[in-house]
């Protein structure tokens, strides 16, 4: 049967060519899309946990519900940020203390004659921690890192593009202080980060969290706690994290404190996310339908041909099992061979990618679209996404094949034989 | 000649069901073949004598009647039976010959011999693959195709592949072979020599033969001929 089912595939070479090429490029873009949505989803929560949400974040209690807003009447104080320091560094957390706040920046340029306002969030960090959580001040581009105790700010690179910001130009910027009061700042520019979290170089302004304290009247207090539990393996940090706070959630708790993982501050993110890759699990599931018609046409193709050589092996006694096995096995056949094709294509389409990424940094710069990337988009290969696209088009060539030999040898020999 | 009653057809009526009317393709056959008849079933277009083929190689139901084969009625069995009894004692050449172009030509005469079971394999004495193979070309021998084993059945030329069709249909030792319109798809000398070589074969092996044809050719090379028009038996002689 085997025999048979084989030297049938070379019989009608074109038609097994162009189904073969069908169940390939299927597979292959398959193969593209679930490495590129793998490669977003973890380039985007990498950069989630380096330069936004951290593993965790611990804030005072009534914060989280309402920090789309930035409150600043809810602070941790200086006391409470001591008693959570003590039990971070028992429990060997990576930590930073980071005040946080809606700011409007008012700039005019003497020389560009650019003037105008925008809204950002301002950071107020601490210089000497930052860097065991976050990776912002690794990124600057332009300009050097601020100064303690001095009004310099570090900007968003999308942010310095859209004022044309450049080092050294003032500008002011108006943020509320401890009880609600609108302070004005007047700032200087000292650097510009560009980083891979898109969200960070649109709407992200830094400063000395020790200049904010004397200028917003913070007394030591400060917004948030950010943890980490490794700042080099974004992988790593979430697997310990996520081990490591049930425990040290209770411990806040019990200090009138709220830790909230990665997860939790980035839910709508992720929520997004997942639904683009039930968008795209659609997606794959038409190049799967139509690469699923071409094997039912083929096959029906096949069986309408050789009618002659069903009515035959009938006669001789063969069963309506065997004849329906013998085109199954004909359509698994080409199933495998496509998906065979199709992995090497995908392999060879998505290697140059995962290696070098696609840039769509012009396209992201002035649109959202969920994802944490900024600029380069790697893929990212796996062998379980391609077993599975391979295993699902052999699966989806069996059906077929089972669907377009159901009628084969159904009937009286005498009628197949007189069909011809 | 064995002059033992191979095939005994009583009351046979096939009747075609369409749309618009019931068309009786055979109305009350009767007859009967000895073992190593050599016969055929002659008349115009449409006098039913393919149906009577089909009736009796079990490729189609008859509406009633008995066809007795060796004593059993093939009209009262069910598919499973008849299937057995094709694999076992029928052996057929199709006018268009039916052979799998993708296989050589003793794999194709193979094919009758694979579907066999075991007991059926054992009582032709083949064990092994290896027994098949040389018995197909052994097959092959005696129908004038030695050398031609290897060659791909779509390499042959007609002649050939009606006589790779006959070592199919005579390498499991049938007992009843079938022939529809042998020489239809054939021209003359290829036709005659196919006729001489199963008249030979008929000779020699003792097997029975019965075609179906309106092929004068046909009709000289066999020992009786039964005529049929509009479905009903006309003579035997």
């Amino acid at each position: 049967m085997f025999k048979i089912a084989l030297r049938n595939l070379g019989r009608y070479k074109k038609r097994t060519i162009v189904t073969t090429f069908a169940i390939a490029v299927g597979v292959m873009t398959a193969i593209f899309f679930n490495a590129m949505l793998v490669g977003a989803d973890n380039d985007s929560k990498r950069n989630l946990l380096w330069y936004e949400t951290s593993c965790a974040k611990v804030f005072p209690k009534g914060y989280f519900e309402e920090r789309n807003l930035y409150p600043v009447n809810f602070l941790i104080e200086s006391e409470q940020g001591k008693e959570l320091e003590s039990l971070l560094q028992k429990d060997k957390v990576s930590y930073t203390k980071r005040f946080s706040s809606s700011a409007e920046l008012f700039f005019l340029d003497e020389k560009t004659k650019v003037s105008g306002s925008l809204m950002a969030i301002l950071y107020g960090i601490d210089l000497q921690q930052d860097k065991n959580v976050f990776h912002t001040m690794n990124s600057i581009s332009e300009g050097t890192m601020i100064g303690k105790g001095t009004g310099q700010v570090i900007l968003g690179c999308n942010l310095a593009y859209d004022m044309k910001a450049r080092l050294g130009q003032e500008m002011t910027i108006q943020v509320k202080g401890r009880g609600g009061f609108i302070q004005t700042l007047d700032v200087v520019v000292q650097g510009i980060v560009t980083t891979e979290n898109p969200i960070i170089n649109t709407t992200g302004v830094f400063m000395d969290l020790e200049y904010l304290d004397d200028m917003l009247e913070l007394d030591g207090a400060v917004t948030e706690y950010d943890l980490s539990w490794n700042t080099s393996n974004s992988s790593q940090a979430i697997k310990e994290a996520s081990n490591a706070l049930p425990l040290l959630k209770e411990q806040c708790s019990a200090i009138g404190l709220d830790c909230r993982s990665w997860e939790e501050l980035a839910a709508d993110i992720l929520s997004l996310v997942q639904s683009k890759s039930s968008f795209s699990n659609l997606l794959l599931f038409f190049i799967f339908l139509i690469a699923a018609v071409g094997i039912t046409n083929t096959m029906a193709m096949a069986v309408m041909e050789r009618k002659k050589e069903i009515g035959m092996l009938k006669a001789l006694g063969y069963t309506q099992r065997y004849i329906k096995g013998l085109f199954f096995l004909e359509g698994t056949l080409l199933g495998m061979l496509g998906s065979l094709a199709g992995v090497l294509l995908g392999i060879l389409v998505t290697i140059p990618v995962q290696r070098y990424g696609i840039d769509f940094s012009s396209m992201v710069k002035d649109m959202n679209i969920g994802y944490r990337i900024a600029g380069i988009m790697h893929a990212e290969l796996t062998g379980k996404e391609c077993l599975a696209a391979a295993l699902l088009a052999i699966l989806a060539s069996m059906f077929s094949a089972s669907l377009a030999v159901r009628k084969a040898a159904k009937g009286e020999i005498a009628q197949i034989l007189r069909r011809m | 000649m064995n002059s033992t009653r191979l095939l005994t057809i009583e009351h046979l009526n096939k009747t075609y069901h369409t749309a618009s009317e019931d068309v009786h393709a055979l109305k009350d056959i009767n007859l009967t073949f000895e073992q190593g008849e050599l016969t055929s079933i002659s008349g115009p277009s449409g006098s039913g004598k393919t149906t009577l083929l089909n009736l009796i190689g079990c490729l189609d139901m008859a509406t009633d009647g008995k066809i007795l084969l060796e004593g059993k009625d093939l009209v009262a069995m069910n598919q499973k039976e008849r299937n057995m009894v094709r694999r076992q004692h029928l052996g057929f050449i199709f006018q268009n010959y039916n052979l799998i172009p993708v296989l050589k030509a003793w794999e194709n005469v193979a094919m009758a011999l694979q579907v066999l079971d075991t007991k059926q394999r054992q009582a032709l004495a083949l064990e092994n693959k290896e027994d098949i193979k040389e018995k197909c070309f052994q097959m092959l021998e005696k129908v004038g195709l030695k050398g031609m084993e290897e060659r791909l059945s779509n390499d042959l030329s007609g002649g050939q592949q009606q006589r790779v069709s006959i070592a199919r249909a005579l390498v499991k030792s049938p007992s009843l072979i079938l022939a529809d319109e042998p020489t239809a798809n054939l021209d003359s000398a290829n036709g005659l020599m196919i006729l001489t070589l199963i008249e030979d074969l008929n000779k020699s092996m003792g097997i029975t033969c019965i075609y179906s044809s309106h092929d004068d050719l046909v009709l000289e090379h066999t020992r009786r001929v039964i005529i049929l028009k509009d479905g009903q038996l006309q003579c035997s002689k």
